[in-house]
């Protein structure tokens, strides 16, 4: 697990009566972090998980939520286990 | 180090994903706003508590504020009520304060800058509004003396509300004619329970919901009037297969659908249908005699009353009993059973409709002694010209059999206001009433008043004043001239409008004062309005059906200059001085009160100022207390407990209610009461003697030996059809609430005739036609309705009065209960006609 | 607080001005019926359909239960049968894809979760209703707490 490094952002588009509550509970969603939005009811996205698969999970939940009309993928970046992340787990021993 | 650019180079690359994604979305700026939404401190909602605003029940509920706006609310899951439910009115309460057209500025009609019965409605201030406002009451009183002035109220009034308003009228002014809308809605309820057992309300609690076997519905919807109660009636249904449910109505509805026995009777045969029971408990041996022998006496009471109607009415003229309609004599229990010996089977089914095997079934689930039933009613019993006896005979049932006071066994009359018990019976808000049960008309109840509110003696006139019915006659007649009308909307609600309110409202001789939230009809047919403002937009305490006295805070202001009924009543005291109000006579027994206003006398007397603003709980606002300047509610409250503490209806003390979710007089060493009468459960039951039904001072409960009596009004040849009327579950009593949620308005827009489709068919109707319903006294125009929600039997239609643009009360007959003067709205001859 | 009343009683007598007086001034002030006198009536409005497209509304807040976005004539929910359960029922929601009933449902009245919808809630009518495609009578000025926050931080 955990040997690929996932970064990529969405736009979403979401009911502007219903805003504040979906970037709640996207922020809420782990590896996710609201950048910004607008009052017409955008959302900046960004996404910060370890698979394929964690992320089409991620985008799924959103789709799903009450009052987001649409979630679209703008960016995505794959990489390799770094040897940054490998320093990191040194460094905790 | 490592670790850091790690951390680093991801954060790179995050921002580099959110500057594409926001060039996509074309949001600039995306680092700056990206922690606003989800801060804790932006999204926290404050909740508190209150009771709802609507029914009887008294569910308590959670309302969230947020910058002085109430944002959400609901179901409280502490409380023992409801416990986290609501009904779909419930749920939308946060929805009731923000109808567009609140009112936000007093209304006086005028013509060319001056008062004008017949001017239009133009703004002006409070100090113009209670200047002309008082002119008219001196006026009034001057001229003709207190019983010129009057008030109607309402099982809405908060308790201190109603509280105020009793003391300014009957102390005040003098004036016994103050009555309350729950006149129109439980006045046979309270008679039932004063002649019975000598004290009001019942004397189970909801906890017998869900320890019953058998539950008996008499003349109640609760499916769609408490359909929290219903919820939890439910339950215990559906849990315990054993449960059996009972139905008995003037036509089908949606509590038949988990009814177990149904009965659709001919309107009124439910007073042969009480006494067809209580002659198969007898017959077949089932007495409880050990318990009557103990526990009751028997009464024949006067038979031939009449109906409530004008004297000179034919149908008064004729009765033998209309002025001693509460009269009754001793009798044995041979002769009580010599008296419902003629309601057989055969004769009650003939004269009913009811099939057989179901009226033996019914009966039997009362007989059986090891079944515990509780028999629910509301306004089909008490909105009956025979309304109390209705309550007396049921009664009557329970106690032959013993099935009362205890977990399931229990005759429960249910309220369809949210303080018909708290405000209005236990206040005493009613034209004959003072607070805890005591009477105008007895000497030594009056001294008790007058001495608690330190007043002379013989400052409460002795004559009962006018009755809610009374007061639109006396309004027409021209003998009641200034009269102000709080939290109701009686032009809509009385009966007969077009003969006797209407004309009564726009009587030239009279000034009428409307203070209510929204323009209704009563207020469109006043003279001055008043905006008001309403339930969390100022603190307040309602008492629900069993005994239960909840409490809430001020939440939200009210809007523009909107003050509560309550500031109005104690700020109206100020304009009064005792000599304009009083005799010499009365005046010279305390001769410190001259000079002072009614505001010192009533309000500023040593208790109900004793409480300082500090007391008031952090955080809450309170608009009375700001100007006022104590803690006007409180000192109220506790000197309206006064009146009930040691006599057995103890109130806990004031803070404590902010704390609880209710609790249920009467209310002793901090333990509240669950079914009263019961030694254990009840602390004024004398120790030793298990059940004692306190209320008459022999200990004992009294049936009452009482016949079947046609109704006021039949069906004949040319009206040919009954018309009851009634409520729907999505809107309240008038609708001035939830015809303004748009949620609840859509759900059932407007008033339409519920008829048996043979019905329709023969009148040449089709569903969704236009008709005309056609009484002796006025009209409406309606919609044909075969289908939904009620199933009317032949000969029957059933017409809903929420809608204020299709007032059913042109067409209802203004026939009351002669002992509790209440209306009986569910029964008058109509005729049909297509437009 | 006292300025922001102020500010409101402003606000109230500037509309009152400029919008309000027409409509208080006039006799006809009872908003929920038509211009009729009070001693008349209009022609009863006629009956309209139940909405019907199956299209969620937004709620007011999440406490609120969704209204149904369909037609319900005719529904039998009673001692043998639920026919909203039909649908809304956990095991269906595959086939019916509408949304299974809140999870709320599930809890007796001591909060404890069964393994089928409590009986307190079988009468679904108690709480979700219909709506028939008319006009409110009287515009609404709720304020949900999403819009009450943005209008917060652009003030901000």
């Amino acid at each position: 697990m955990g040997n690929e490094l996932h970064i990529s952002s969405l736009v979403v588009q979401a009911r502007p009566s219903s805003l504040l509550m979906i970037s709640g509970a996207i922020a809420a969603l782990p590896g996710a972090e609201v950048h910004a939005q607008s009052e017409l009811g955008k959302l900046v996205v960004v996404l910060d998980v370890e698979s394929t698969a964690a992320l089409s999970e991620r985008m799924d939940q959103i789709q799903k939520m009450a009052g987001v009309l649409s979630a679209s993928l703008v960016f995505h970046h794959v990489e390799e286990a770094s040897d940054a992340s490998r320093d990191a787990l040194v460094l905790q021993c | 180090m490592t670790g850091k650019t790690e951390i680093s180079r991801r954060d790179a690359i995050k921002i580099k994903a959110a500057t594409l994604a926001a060039a996509a979305a074309g949001i600039s700026g995306p680092a700056s706003a990206a922690n606003l939404v989800t801060e804790s401190k932006e999204t926290e909602l404050k909740w508190s508590k209150a009771a709802c605003r609507f029914c009887g029940t008294g569910c308590s509920v959670m309302v969230a504020t947020k910058d002085e706006r109430v944002v959400a609310t609901h179901g409280d899951i502490l409380s023992e009520v409801n416990k986290g439910l609501n009904c779909v009115k419930g749920y939308f309460l946060s929805k009731i304060l923000y109808g567009e057209d609140r009112l936000t500025q007093p209304l006086l009609r005028k013509t060319n800058g001056v008062y004008d019965k017949e001017g239009e409605f133009t703004p002006v201030s409070w100090d113009e509004a209670f200047d002309t406002m008082a002119e008219k009451f001196k006026k009034a009183l001057n001229e003709k003396g207190p019983t010129s002035v009057g008030m109607f109220g309402s099982g809405q009034w908060t308790v201190w509300e109603g509280y105020a308003a009793s003391k300014l009228m009957k102390a005040g002014f003098r004036s016994n004619n103050i009555d309350p809308n729950a006149r129109h809605c439980m006045a046979s309820a309270v008679g039932g329970f004063m002649r019975t057992f000598g004290i009001d309300e019942p004397m189970g609690c909801y906890d017998d919901l869900e320890a019953a076997d058998a539950f008996v519905l008499w003349g109640s919807n609760m499916a769609e009037m408490h359909p929290i109660l219903w919820t939890r009636l439910t339950d215990r249904r559906l849990s315990a297969p054993h449960v059996k449910v009972a139905v008995l109505s003037t036509y089908e509805h949606r509590c038949f659908d988990l009814a177990d026995i149904k009965m659709v009777f001919t309107p009124q045969t439910d007073l042969a249908i009480l006494n067809y029971i209580a002659n198969y408990i007898i017959q077949n041996d089932k007495v409880n005699k050990d318990f009557v022998s103990k526990h009751v006496n028997f009464r024949r009471g006067n038979d031939d009353i009449g109906y409530g109607l004008r004297p000179e009415h034919p149908r008064e003229k004729d009765a033998k009993n209309r002025l001693k309609a509460g009269g009754s004599t001793e009798m044995s229990f041979e002769e009580f059973a010599n008296f419902v010996k003629d309601y057989t089977l055969e004769s009650v089914h003939e004269l009913s409709g009811v099939p057989k095997n179901r009226l033996e079934a019914l009966a039997e689930l009362y007989a059986d002694p090891n079944r515990k039933v509780t028999s629910f009613w509301t306004m089909g019993f008490n909105q009956h010209t025979r309304g109390v006896w209705c309550n007396n005979l049921i009664y009557n049932i329970h106690l032959l059999v013993g099935k009362i006071s205890e977990a399931g066994n229990s005759p429960f009359s249910l309220t369809g206001q949210p303080s018909a018990c708290g405000t209005a019976r236990e206040v005493g808000t009613f034209s004959h009433r003072l607070p805890a049960d005591m009477l105008v008309a007895k000497k030594e109840h009056r001294d008790i008043a007058e001495k608690i509110w330190k007043l002379p003696e013989g400052t409460i006139p002795p004559k009962p004043g006018y009755h809610a019915v009374l007061q639109n006659r006396m309004l027409k007649d021209g003998k009641l001239n200034a009269y102000w009308i709080q939290v109701n909307n009686n032009l809509q609600a009385a009966p007969n409008m077009n003969e006797e309110t209407y004309p009564g409202y726009r009587n030239p001789d009279n000034f009428i004062v409307v203070s209510d939230a929204y323009p209704t009809v009563t207020a469109q047919a006043a003279d001055l309005i008043l905006p008001t403002a309403m339930w969390v937009e100022k603190e307040g305490a309602y008492g629900n059906a069993e005994r239960r006295t909840q409490m809430w805070h001020e939440l939200v202001p009210a809007p523009g200059e909107a003050k509560s009924d309550l500031w109005q009543l104690v700020e109206f005291s100020k304009r009064f001085k005792v000599e304009e109000v009083w005799s010499e006579d009365l005046i010279a027994k305390k001769p410190e009160y001259r000079g002072k206003t009614l505001y010192d006398v009533l309000y500023r007397n040593g208790q109900v100022d004793a409480f300082p603003t500090s007391d008031i709980a952090e955080g809450y606002a309170n608009h009375e207390a700001d100007d006022f300047g104590f803690y006007l509610q409180k000192g109220l409250f506790e000197e309206y407990a006064a009146f009930g503490r040691g006599h057995a209806h103890d109130l806990a003390p004031f803070d404590v209610y902010h704390e609880v979710r209710g609790l249920r007089w009467p209310v002793v060493d901090g333990k509240e009461t669950k079914w009263r009468f019961r030694e254990g459960s009840d602390p004024y039951v004398k120790a030793g003697s298990g059940l004692e039904f306190y209320g008459h001072k022999d200990g004992k409960a009294r049936i009452f030996a009482l016949p079947y009596e046609p109704a006021a009004e039949a069906p004949d040849d040319e009206y040919a059809f009954w018309l009851c009327t009634g409520r729907v579950l999505e809107h309240w009593h008038s609708g001035s609430m939830t015809q303004r949620v748009p949620e609840l308005y859509k759900s059932f827009p407007d008033a339409v005739c519920f008829i048996h489709p043979e019905d329709a068919k023969a009148q040449g109707l089709r569903r969704g036609d236009e008709v005309r319903v056609i009484s002796r006294r006025g009209e409406i125009q309606t919609r044909v309705e075969t289908r939904g929600r009620n199933k009317p039997p032949q000969g029957l239609i059933f017409v809903p009065w929420f809608d204020a643009s299709q007032l059913i009360n042109k067409v209802t007959l203004d026939a009351t209960d002669p002992i509790s003067k209440q209306t009986d709205f569910k029964k008058c001859a109509v005729k049909l006609a297509k437009v | 607080m006292l300025r922001h009343s102020i500010a409101f009683s402003f606000f109230v007598a500037i509309a009152l001005l400029f919008f309000g007086l027409d409509r208080v001034a006039a006799d006809n002030i009872a908003t929920l019926r038509g211009p009729a006198p009070l001693i008349e009536q209009e022609e009863a409005p006629r009956m309209m359909p139940f909405n019907n497209n199956d299209i969620r509304e937004v709620r007011n807040y999440p406490e609120q239960p969704p209204v149904i976005p369909h037609k319900t004539d005719g529904y039998i929910v009673d001692l043998n049968s639920n026919k909203c359960l039909s649908c809304h029922a956990r095991s269906r929601t595959g086939e019916s894809q509408a949304p299974m009933v809140s999870i709320t449902h599930f809890m007796d009245r001591d909060g404890q979760f069964r393994a089928s919808v409590s009986p307190r809630r079988y009468f679904c009518s108690q709480c979700h209703v219909s709506q028939r495609e008319v006009k409110p009578l009287v515009e609404n000025s709720f304020i949900d707490v999403d819009t009450l926050l943005l209008e917060r931080a652009k003030q901000q």
